[in-house]
C-alpha cells in the first residue's frame, strides 16, 4: 500500500511538478475524503481551498470558473484568456478549465496559478469532483461562464445554480455550424438551447449570433471580440514604403483549416498575380494544401509563431487578409485578428464575413480571384497614398479593447438581479 | 399585543412567507402587534427572512428572537412545531397553525395539550377537508380560520424584462412526491409533442433529492433542452418573478396533490398569470371552481388541453384570476385577526391601531 503511494506520488510529481505533489500531499494529510476522490480531484479541492483563504483575507472578492478550449497562455489573445486575466484583475480568483480530449490527456500547466488568482484544472479533474466546490458556499459573489456548449459544463448547470453561482453563456462561435464542418465533435444542438434559455446572461460575438438564437432569448446582448495593446507592442507599423519590385506583401494569421479558409481562392490569386506576395501564419492546414504551397514562390507559410514575434512579420505587410469561404459559420464570426490588423495600422480585405465592411478600412468582396485582387491593390494605393487616417482606426478602437468589451459581459441581468440585494 | 411566533426551520418557504406577510399587514393597517419569531434551525433561510424584515422596514412589527421567553407574550403561535410544548409552560396561551400539507407532519395534532387556545388553519377547504377529521373532537369549538392572503411585494428596483421568447409553464415551490412536480414534467412533455414548440417549464425552488434528480428526469422525458431550472427566489422578489411571468404571457400550474391554501397560486393569481391548478380541495376556493382553471390530477391530456385554452384565451383569463385573487387580501385576513383576538382570551384590545 504504501509503494502504491509512493508510485503515485512519483508519478503526480513527473506530470505536474513539485508544487502541485506537495498539494497533492497536504490535502490528503488534511482530508477525510481519501477513497472517495481521485488523488488529482484531491489536488483541485487543495487549490480550491488556497482560492478560499484568499477571499477570506480579503485578496480576492469572488470566484469565477472559466472553461476554455486552450490551456492558460498569458500571451495567446485569445477571448478565454483574456476573460480569465479580465477577472483576474477585477478581483476575482478564477479556476481556469482547460480541456481535455479524455481522460488521460496530460496537460503541461495543470494545478498551477498560471495568472494572477488563476488556477489551471483540467476538465475532468474539475467535473469529476465538482461537489468540491461547495466550499465556496459563503461567497456571494460567484460566477460559472460557459463558453463551450458541451454537455460537460451543461451536467453542472443546475448544480452551479443551486449553489448561488451566476450563469453566463457566451456565445463565441457558431458552434452548429462547426459540427456540421466536422469540429466540435462534442456538440449537441439539445444541449445548447437548454444552456441559452438557463444562462442568467447570453451574450454572442456577432449580430448573427444574436439573431440565430432570438427564437429563444430576446436578451442577448452583442458583445464583439477585442484587442490587447499590451501583448502588441507599439501600434501603427504596418508598411508604407513601395518594395524595390513594386511587389505588394499581405499577410494574413490564424487557423488554417479548410472548414473555412478558402485555399483555392488564394491559389488563384497568387496564380494569376504573381506580384502579390503572401505571408501565411498559423496552423491547421491540410496536407495537400502545404504540399501545393511549395509550388508557389509568392506563397509563404511561416508556421505557428509566438504571439510576440507576430509584429515582426507584420511590419513587412501593406494588406491584410481574411480569405474566409461564403457560409454561415464565416457570418457568425468575429475575428479578433481584424482589431489586431487594424490596430497594426494594416487596411484589410476580408470574404465570407459580411458584417466586416463596417469596419473603417475593411473591404468585403465576394470570393472572386479578380475581386479580391482589384479591392487589396486598392487598399494597397490607399496605404501608400497615406489615405489610412490611424485617428479613424483609434476612434473605432477605442471601444474594442477587451477591457470595455467584458465591461459589456457582465451588465446586470434581469435573473441575476432577483437574487442580489437590493441597495 | 406581542406574539411569537415558533417554526422548525427557517427556510425560503411557505410558513415564513405568511409569517412576514402578516407583519406587513400590521404595518399597512396600523394594528399594533409584534411579532417575535424563533425557529429552532437556520436551513438557510434565515438571511433572506432578516433581508425581508429590514427591506420593508418591519422592525416594529416583526423581529428573529433566540429563546422563547414565554412570560413575554400575549399570544404564542406554534406553526407546526410542537417542540414548542417543551418550552411552554401555560399551554392555554399556544394557538396551534396547521399549515403542513404533509399528513406525517400533522400528526402531532393527535397529541397536543387539550387546553390550546386555538387551532387554525390557513384556509377553510383545509380545515373542513382535513385538520377537522385529524383533531380529537374536543377541539370542535376552537377550531379557526386565519386566512392567508396576499399582500405586493413588488416595491423593487427592478424593472420587469422579457427576456425569453418563450411562454413559460411555470411552477414556484418546494418539488416532492405531494406537490407532484413529476406529473408537470409529464404534462410538458406531452405539451411539446401536442402544440407548437411556443412554451418552455420554468420550475423554481428546491428539488427534494430523495425525489427526483431533475436533470436525469428531464433527460429521460426528452425536454431538456426546454426546461429551465431556478433556486429558491428571496421572499421579496416573487412578485418580480410573476410580473416577468405574466410579461412573457406564461401559466403557473400546480399539480399538486396537497396544499394547505396555494399561496404559490394566490401570488401568480394576483399577478395576473393564469394558473391551471389541480383539482384538489384547497385549490378549488382559489379559483371559485372555475373549470377553466382546474384538470384531474393524473390526466394530463385534459391538462394539456386546459394549457391550450388558457393560452388562446390569455388576457381575458388573466383578467378573471385577478379579481378571484382581489378577494384575498389583507383587510380580510386583518377581520379574521381581530375575531381570534377578541375570542382569545379577549386580546382585541391589546392589537388596536396606534
Amino acid at each position: 500500500m504504501i509503494l502504491t503511494a509512493i508510485r503515485r506520488l512519483i508519478k503526480a510529481w513527473k506530470q505536474y511538478g513539485l508544487v502541485a505533489t506537495l498539494r497533492l500531499i497536504s490535502y490528503r494529510l488534511k482530508s477525510d475524503l481519501v477513497g472517495r476522490n481521485t488523488h488529482l480531484g484531491g489536488i483541485a479541492a487543495e487549490m480550491y481551498n488556497e482560492l478560499l483563504r484568499k477571499h477570506q483575507s480579503g485578496e480576492i472578492q469572488g470566484i469565477a470558473i472559466i472553461p476554455s478550449a486552450f490551456e492558460f497562455d498569458e500571451l495567446y489573445n485569445q477571448r478565454t484568456i483574456n476573460l480569465a486575466k479580465y477577472l483576474s484583475g477585477k478581483g476575482y480568483g478564477v479556476i481556469y478549465v482547460a480541456w481535455q480530449w479524455h481522460r488521460g490527456e496530460v496537460l503541461q500547466k495543470n494545478y498551477q496559478y498560471v495568472y494572477k488568482n488563476v488556477i489551471q484544472v483540467p476538465l475532468y479533474s474539475f467535473s469529476e469532483t465538482y461537489f468540491q466546490l461547495k466550499i465556496f458556499s459563503e461567497i456571494n459573489n460567484k460566477k460559472y461562464l460557459i463558453m463551450l456548449p458541451a454537455k460537460i459544463f451543461y451536467d453542472l448547470l443546475f448544480f452551479m445554480k443551486e449553489h448561488c453561482f451566476d450563469v453566463y453563456y457566451d456565445i463565441m462561435d457558431d458552434w452548429e455550424c462547426f459540427h456540421k464542418a466536422g469540429q466540435a465533435p462534442w456538440y449537441n444542438k439539445s444541449i445548447e438551447e437548454a444552456i441559452v434559455l438557463n444562462a442568467n446572461r447570453i451574450t454572442a460575438v456577432s449580430t448573427s449570433l444574436v439573431r440565430k438564437f432570438s427564437h429563444l432569448r430576446t436578451d442577448i446582448g452583442c458583445v464583439g471580440n477585442g484587442f490587447c495593446s499590451e501583448l502588441l507592442g507599439a501600434p501603427k507599423i504596418a508598411l508604407a514604403d513601395i518594395r524595390e519590385d513594386a511587389g505588394i506583401n499581405i499577410g494574413y494569421f490564424g487557423h488554417l483549416t479548410d472548414a473555412w479558409f478558402d485555399w483555392q481562392l488564394l491559389f488563384e490569386l497568387l496564380e494569376k498575380h504573381k506580384n502579390v506576395h503572401l505571408n501565411i501564419i498559423g496552423y491547421g492546414e491540410p496536407n495537400e494544401v502545404r504540399k501545393k504551397a511549395q509550388k508557389y514562390d509568392n506563397l509563404n507559410l511561416v508556421g505557428k509563431i509566438s504571439p510576440r514575434e507576430l509584429r515582426e512579420y507584420a511590419d513587412h505587410w501593406h494588406v491584410a487578409i481574411i480569405p474566409f469561404k461564403k457560409l454561415e459559420l464565416s457570418e457568425a464570426v468575429d475575428p479578433i485578428k481584424i482589431y489586431e490588423y487594424l490596430y497594426l495600422d494594416l487596411p484589410v480585405v476580408a470574404t465570407g464575413i459580411p458584417h466586416l465592411k463596417d469596419y473603417p478600412y475593411v473591404e468585403v468582396v465576394d470570393n472572386n480571384s479578380e475581386l479580391l485582387y482589384n479591392s487589396i491593390v486598392k487598399q494597397y494605393e490607399k496605404k501608400l497614398g497615406n489615405e489610412v487616417d490611424y485617428s479613424v482606426i483609434s476612434s473605432f478602437l477605442s471601444d474594442k479593447t477587451w477591457d470595455k468589451r467584458f465591461g459589456e459581459l457582465f451588465e446586470t441581468d434581469f435573473l441575476s438581479a432577483l437574487y442580489k440585494e437590493e441597495v | 399585543m406581542r406574539v411569537l411566533c415558533v417554526y422548525k426551520y427557517a427556510t425560503v418557504g411557505g410558513v415564513e412567507r405568511v409569517i412576514l406577510n402578516r407583519a406587513r399587514a400590521f404595518k399597512e393597517h396600523g394594528l399594533h402587534v409584534k411579532q417575535d419569531v424563533f425557529f429552532f434551525q437556520d436551513s438557510g433561510g434565515l438571511q433572506y427572512f432578516r433581508k425581508f424584515i429590514n427591506y420593508f422596514q418591519l422592525e416594529d412589527h416583526i423581529a428573529v428572537v433566540s429563546e422563547i421567553e414565554e412570560k413575554n407574550y400575549d399570544l404564542i403561535f406554534s406553526f407546526d412545531t410542537p417542540e414548542v410544548f417543551e418550552y411552554v409552560r401555560d399551554t392555554s396561551n399556544v394557538i396551534v397553525e396547521c399549515h403542513s400539507p404533509y399528513k406525517e407532519s400533522r400528526a402531532y395534532l393527535k397529541s397536543i395539550p387539550k387546553n390550546v387556545a386555538k387551532i387554525v388553519s390557513p384556509g377553510e377547504a383545509f380545515m373542513e377537508s382535513v385538520i377537522r377529521d385529524e383533531v380529537l373532537s374536543v377541539f370542535g369549538d376552537r377550531l379557526f380560520v386565519l386566512p392567508n392572503f396576499y399582500i405586493s411585494n413588488a416595491h423593487t428596483n427592478i424593472p420587469p424584462a422579457k427576456i425569453w421568447a418563450k411562454k413559460p409553464i411555470c411552477y414556484v415551490g418546494r418539488m416532492d412526491s405531494l406537490k407532484n412536480t413529476k406529473e408537470l414534467l409529464d404534462i410538458f412533455t406531452i405539451m411539446r409533442k401536442k402544440l407548437d414548440d411556443d412554451y418552455f417549464l420554468l420550475l423554481v425552488g428546491d428539488v427534494r433529492p430523495h425525489y427526483m434528480d431533475i436533470k436525469d428526469t428531464i433527460k429521460k422525458l426528452r425536454v431538456e433542452d426546454r426546461v429551465v431550472y431556478f433556486r429558491p427566489i428571496p421572499f421579496e422578489k416573487v412578485d418580480v418573478l410573476f410580473t416577468a411571468v405574466k410579461l412573457h404571457n406564461g401559466i403557473f400550474v400546480s399539480p399538486s396533490r396537497g396544499e394547505s391554501f396555494g399561496l404559490s397560486a394566490l401570488e401568480a393569481m394576483s399577478n395576473n398569470v393564469p394558473v391551471l391548478l389541480s383539482e384538489i380541495e384547497c385549490h378549488k376556493p382559489l379559483i371559485n371552481n372555475d373549470p377553466a382553471f382546474r384538470y384531474q390530477p393524473g390526466d394530463i391530456h385534459e391538462a394539456v388541453a386546459k394549457v391550450e385554452y388558457i393560452s388562446d384565451n390569455y388576457y381575458d383569463l388573466s383578467v378573471k384570476v385577478s379579481q378571484f385573487a382581489a378577494k384575498h387580501n389583507s383587510a380580510y385576513f386583518i377581520e379574521s385577526w381581530r375575531e381570534l383576538c377578541a375570542g382569545t382570551k379577549n386580546l382585541l384590545d391589546t392589537c388596536k391601531p396606534f
